[in-house]
């Protein structure tokens, strides 16, 4: 599968991007675009459970997203991340810069 | 069936432009199962490592050929094309894990972070080899699973 979805929903004070398929150098600017745009306006959680690979295009638009979100007041949490997602995390050796979160109860 | 792993010998031919990543996910796809934690650093730097020869050394004649070959708690993946640029990149930096060029930076003017996909290949991978020459350029990288489904320690000069 080499189309990612990306699905809306909201919970609590939360926007909840739910990406479903590969964040790669072919499909990232689809996911940045709109992280970007959703970090500016509310608290967001980028759900990750069914991501299938991360590249660093798709690291490197988090990691400015999380810059975005803190100087407009709001928060960003990595949701449930599948196992090649903190994979890749850990691979940056940035891991202690992304918020990982299994639940966003207590957050929200 | 004497239960050891099989062994993996496969190839494919890529497209040497942003199709690359992809091709190379489905062609992931169609290989039998290694160790999850082997297939997963193999599919994370070997996308970096197509990404950056599609993006930086423009392959002549528009091909890629990628081969696998695995064994129980290794993998050895190849990337062989024929480049002018990458001379310049094996000359000026041969080694990512020796630090040279595994560095990250960001640039505030594209708002991009810089070298993120050489540090993530010098740490998910056990050893990579960059060599230029005749008839192919190519690229080696070694997998070895320890069993743990994490990044190599210490390594990448990050």
């Amino acid at each position: 599968m080499n189309q990612l979805n990306i699905e809306e929903r909201r919970e609590g004070t939360f926007t909840v991007l739910v990406l479903t398929g590969p964040v790669n150098s072919y499909t990232f600017t689809e996911f940045q675009d709109r992280v970007y745009r959703t970090v500016r306006e509310t608290d967001t959680a980028v759900d990750m459970e069914h991501v299938t690979t991360l590249s660093s295009a798709g690291l490197g638009a988090l990691m400015v997203a999380l810059e975005d979100a803190e100087a407009a007041g709001k928060k960003l949490w990595i949701l449930k991340p599948s196992e090649i997602v903190r994979l890749a995390i850990e691979s940056t050796g940035f891991s202690d810069r992304f918020p990982v979160t299994r639940t966003l109860k207590g957050l929200a | 069936m004497d239960g050891s792993p099989p062994r993996i010998l496969r190839s494919a031919v890529l497209p040497a432009d942003p199709e690359a990543v992809p091709a190379f996910e489905d062609w992931l796809d169609t290989i039998p199962p290694t160790r999850p934690s082997l297939g997963n650093r193999i599919r994370l730097a070997g996308g970096e490592i197509l990404d950056n020869i599609v993006r930086h050394s423009r392959p002549a004649g528009g091909l890629i050929r990628v081969r696998l070959r695995a064994s129980g708690d290794s993998a050895r993946l190849s990337f062989s094309f024929r480049s002018e640029s990458f001379r310049d990149f094996v000359r000026n930096g041969p080694d990512a894990r020796n630090g040279s060029i595994a560095r990250t930076a960001y640039d505030p003017g594209s708002r991009r972070w810089r070298g993120l996909g050489l540090v993530m290949i010098a740490r998910l991978t056990d050893d990579v080899r960059y060599r230029s020459g005749w008839p192919k350029d190519r690229i080696v990288a070694e997998f070895r699973d320890f069993g743990a489904s994490s990044c190599t320690p210490g390594t990448g000069g990050v």
